[in-house]
C-alpha cells in the first residue's frame, strides 16, 4: 500500500524518461519527407512506376512518422497518469494510463501501408523570417505544445 | 544535309533515342536529396525506438512497487521499439535500392551524353559509285581525274563506314544502359512497395510492371486485340465497327513505323519480333523532332511526304507526323533497309519493296523515305522513290507510291493493294512529284495537306473531339 510518505514512484527517473522520449519526439515531429520532382528518376515507363510507389511511400512516410509523433504523446502522457495512479491522485489515472498505452502501441504497430492518415504536424519552410525563433524552435516548440503535462499539472 | 544543321541534332538510332527520353528529365541527384528526407525521418524512427529500449529498461526501477503498471509499461515500450526497428529496416532496404536505381540512371545519363557527343553530326546515305562526283567517265572526266574520284569515293565510303560503325557501337551500349536503367528501377520496386502495400498472401507483391518499357511488338499485339473484337458491321460506342477496323490498322501501321524496340526478357526485338538492334535505324534528330537518317529533303518533309503518300487520309498522315514531332522514337522498320538498298538497286526492287510495302500496309512512313534517299544516293538519275503505299487503309488507300523508282530508272512498282495510282519515274528527281495522287476516291484533304501538316491552309480538318479523343484527329463517324 503506498503510503503518504512513500510514493512508490522515483519520480526524478520517470522525468527523465519523459525527458528522452520527448526529444525523440521532437525529432519525429521536425522530420519531413518530401517527393520528387516530376519525371526526376527518367522518363522510362519503369522509372515512372517508381515514381509512383516513391509518391505513395512518401505519403506513408510523413503518416507513419505523425503516427509515431502522437504514440509517443500518449506514451509520455501515460507516465504521468501512471504516476498519479501510483500516488492514488487519480482514480481514472490507472485507467487512462492503460488506454494510452494501448492506444500508443496500436498507432505504432501500424505498418507503413496501413498508414493513411494525415499528417498534422507542422511542417515550417526552412527560411528564417527576422525577429522570430527559427523554424526548429518553432517546430519544437508546437511539439512540446502537444504533450498534456503541462495543463495537467495546473489541474 | 541542311535539315541536319538546322536541327543541330545527330545522327542516331533508336536505342539512343530511346536512352534519351530515359534520361533527358532524370535528375538522379535531386532524388538522392529527397533520399537524405527519408533518412531524416529513419533516423528520428530509429532514435525513437532506441529510447523506448532504454526507458523499457528504467521502467522498473522507475517504479518499483507497482510491478503491475511496470510490467504493462515495459511490455508495450519493447513492443513499440520492436515495430519500430522492422520500420527502419524497411526503409533501410527501399533507399537502398532506390539509391542504386539512381546510381544506375546517373551513370547511364553521363554514359549517354559522352555516347552522343562522339556520334556523327552529318551522317548522310552510303556515297554510291554512280554519284556525278564520282564519275568515271563523261565529259571533263580523264583518266586522272576517273582515279582521283574512285580513290574519293573509296575513302568518303571509308568514312561513311567508320560512322556508320559510331552509330552501331553508341546503339549497342545504349541497349545496355537501357536494360541497366530498367533493371535497377525494376528491382527497386518490391522494397518500396513493403513500404506502400500490404503484402500479398499469394506470394510476392502484386504483380509489378514490365521491366522494360513496353515497345511496338507490344503495342501492334494490343492494337491486333482490339481489331479482332470488332465487328465491321457493327456500331460500337466509338464509331462503326469498320471504321474501328481501319483506325487499328491504320495504329499498327504507325506502330511499325514507329518500331520502338522493346525488351522480351531476353533481348530487344522490333515491331516484328525480330531481334533488334540493328544498325539499320539511324534517325536524325532535327529541329521538328525525329526523322528518319536518309529523309530526302529532311526531317519533316521527308515525313510528311512519306506519311501522306501511304494515303491513309491526311489524319493518319497527321497522326504519324505528330507522333514523330513529339520526339516518339520512330524508326524505320525493318523492312526499310531492304527498301533503301532496292532501290539503290534497280527499278525491279523497287517495285518489290513497293509491293512489299503495300501489301502488308506497313511502312507508312520512314520506310518510304527511306526508299526515296537510296535513289537520291544513286547520283539523282532517279526518281525519288515514292512511299510505298498501303492500300487496304479505310478503304480509302489507294494511291500506293510506288517502291523507289531505282537508280537504274526502272518502272516504278505498283502501290499497295489498292494499286491505284502507281507512281511515275520522275527523271527529275522532284520532289513535287514524288507521288500521284488518285482523286477518284473520297478525298477529303488536299495534297498539301498531306505534305506538309503543319503548312497554314484554309482547309481544317475536323477538331478532335475534347482532348485528343481521337487518334486520327478526325471523328470516327
Amino acid at each position: 500500500m503506498a503510503g503518504s510518505n512513500s510514493s512508490g514512484v522515483d519520480e526524478a527517473l520517470v522525468n527523465k524518461i519523459k525527458q528522452v522520449l520527448t526529444e525523440a519526439k521532437d525529432d519525429v515531429y521536425k522530420a519531413h519527407v518530401d517527393k520528387p520532382g516530376s519525371g526526376d528518376l527518367g522518363g522510362s515507363a519503369t522509372a515512372g512506376a517508381l515514381e509512383k510507389l516513391m509518391n505513395l511511400a512518401t505519403e506513408r512516410i510523413n503518416s507513419t512518422l505523425s503516427q509515431t509523433n502522437t504514440a509517443l504523446i500518449d506514451f509520455i502522457d501515460g507516465l504521468d497518469n501512471a504516476v498519479r495512479a501510483v500516488k492514488n491522485a487519480d482514480e481514472e489515472a490507472e485507467a487512462a494510463f492503460r488506454t494510452q498505452l494501448t492506444s500508443a502501441v496500436d498507432q505504432i504497430n501500424r505498418p507503413f501501408f496501413e498508414n493513411l492518415g494525415k499528417d498534422g504536424r507542422l511542417n515550417l519552410p526552412d527560411v528564417p523570417i527576422p525577429f522570430f525563433p527559427s523554424s526548429e524552435a518553432l517546430e519544437t516548440a508546437a511539439s512540446r505544445a502537444e504533450l498534456g503535462q503541462d495543463q495537467e499539472a495546473n489541474k | 544535309m541542311n535539315a541536319l544543321a538546322a536541327g543541330g541534332g545527330v545522327s542516331k538510332g533508336g536505342m539512343m533515342v530511346i536512352l534519351k527520353q530515359y534520361v533527358a528529365t532524370a535528375k538522379p541527384d535531386d532524388v538522392k536529396a529527397r533520399l537524405d528526407d527519408w533518412k531524416q525521418a529513419r533516423e528520428a524512427l530509429a532514435t525513437v525506438a532506441r529510447n523506448l529500449e532504454l526507458a523499457s529498461g528504467q521502467l522498473p526501477k522507475a517504479f518499483e512497487e507497482t510491478s503491475l503498471t511496470t510490467e504493462a509499461a515495459t511490455r508495450a515500450f519493447r513492443e513499440a521499439a520492436d515495430k519500430l526497428n522492422t520500420k527502419v529496416d524497411q526503409l533501410d532496404a527501399a533507399m537502398k535500392a532506390l539509391t542504386t536505381a539512381q546510381d544506375a540512371t546517373k551513370s547511364a545519363k553521363s554514359a549517354h551524353d559522352q555516347l552522343e557527343g562522339k556520334l556523327p553530326t552529318n551522317h548522310g546515305p552510303r556515297p554510291d559509285a554512280s554519284a556525278a562526283q564520282y564519275a568515271q567517265s563523261g565529259s571533263g572526266v580523264d583518266t586522272a581525274a576517273a582515279k582521283a574520284n574512285a580513290s574519293q569515293l573509296k575513302s568518303d565510303q571509308a568514312a561513311w563506314a567508320a560512322e556508320e560503325a559510331k552509330i552501331a557501337a553508341a546503339e549497342e551500349a545504349a541497349a545496355k544502359l537501357i536494360q541497366q536503367i530498367d533493371e535497377s528501377n525494376y528491382s527497386a520496386q518490391p522494397p518500396v512497395r513493403e513500404i506502400t502495400d500490404a503484402p500479398d498472401p499469394d506470394g510476392p507483391h502484386s504483380a509489378p510492371s514490365a521491366p522494360s518499357s513496353p515497345g511496338s511488338y507490344s503495342q501492334i499485339a494490343a492494337a491486333k486485340a482490339r481489331m479482332e473484337k470488332y465487328n465491321s458491321g457493327t456500331l460500337y460506342p466509338d464509331g462503326w465497327g469498320h471504321e474501328l477496323i481501319a483506325q487499328e490498322k491504320a495504329n499498327i501501321a504507325g506502330y511499325e513505323a514507329e518500331n520502338k524496340p522493346e525488351w522480351n526478357g531476353t533481348q530487344w526485338i522490333n515491331a516484328d519480333g525480330t531481334p533488334a538492334p540493328s544498325t539499320s535505324y539511324a534517325m536524325v534528330e532535327t529541329a521538328d523532332g525525329l526523322a528518319p537518317m536518309a529523309g530526302g529533303s529532311g526531317g519533316m518533309a521527308a515525313l510528311a511526304i512519306a506519311g501522306g503518300g501511304a494515303l491513309l487520309g491526311a489524319g493518319v498522315a497527321k497522326a504519324l507526323a505528330n507522333k514523330f514531332a513529339a520526339g516518339a522514337s520512330a524508326k524505320a522498320g525493318t523492312a526499310s533497309a531492304t527498301s533503301r538498298s532496292a532501290a539503290a538497286r534497280a527499278g525491279a526492287a523497287g517495285a518489290r519493296a513497293g509491293s512489299g510495302a503495300g501489301t502488308g500496309a506497313r511502312g507508312a512512313g520512314a520506310r518510304g523515305a527511306g526508299a526515296g534517299a537510296g535513289a537520291r544516293g544513286a547520283g539523282g538519275r532517279g526518281g525519288r522513290g515514292g512511299p510505298t503505299g498501303a492500300g487496304s487503309r479505310g478503304g480509302r488507300g489507294g494511291a500506293g507510291g510506288a517502291g523507289g523508282a531505282g537508280g537504274a530508272g526502272g518502272a516504278g512498282g505498283a502501290g499497295g493493294a489498292g494499286g491505284r495510282g502507281g507512281k511515275k519515274d520522275d527523271k527529275r528527281n522532284g520532289q513535287d512529284q514524288d507521288w500521284q495522287a488518285d482523286y477518284s476516291d473520297d478525298w477529303t484533304e488536299t495534297a498539301s495537306d498531306v505534305l506538309d501538316p503543319n503548312a497554314a491552309r484554309g482547309w481544317t480538318p475536323n477538331p478532335p473531339q475534347g482532348d485528343d479523343a481521337d487518334k486520327n484527329g478526325r471523328k470516327p463517324s
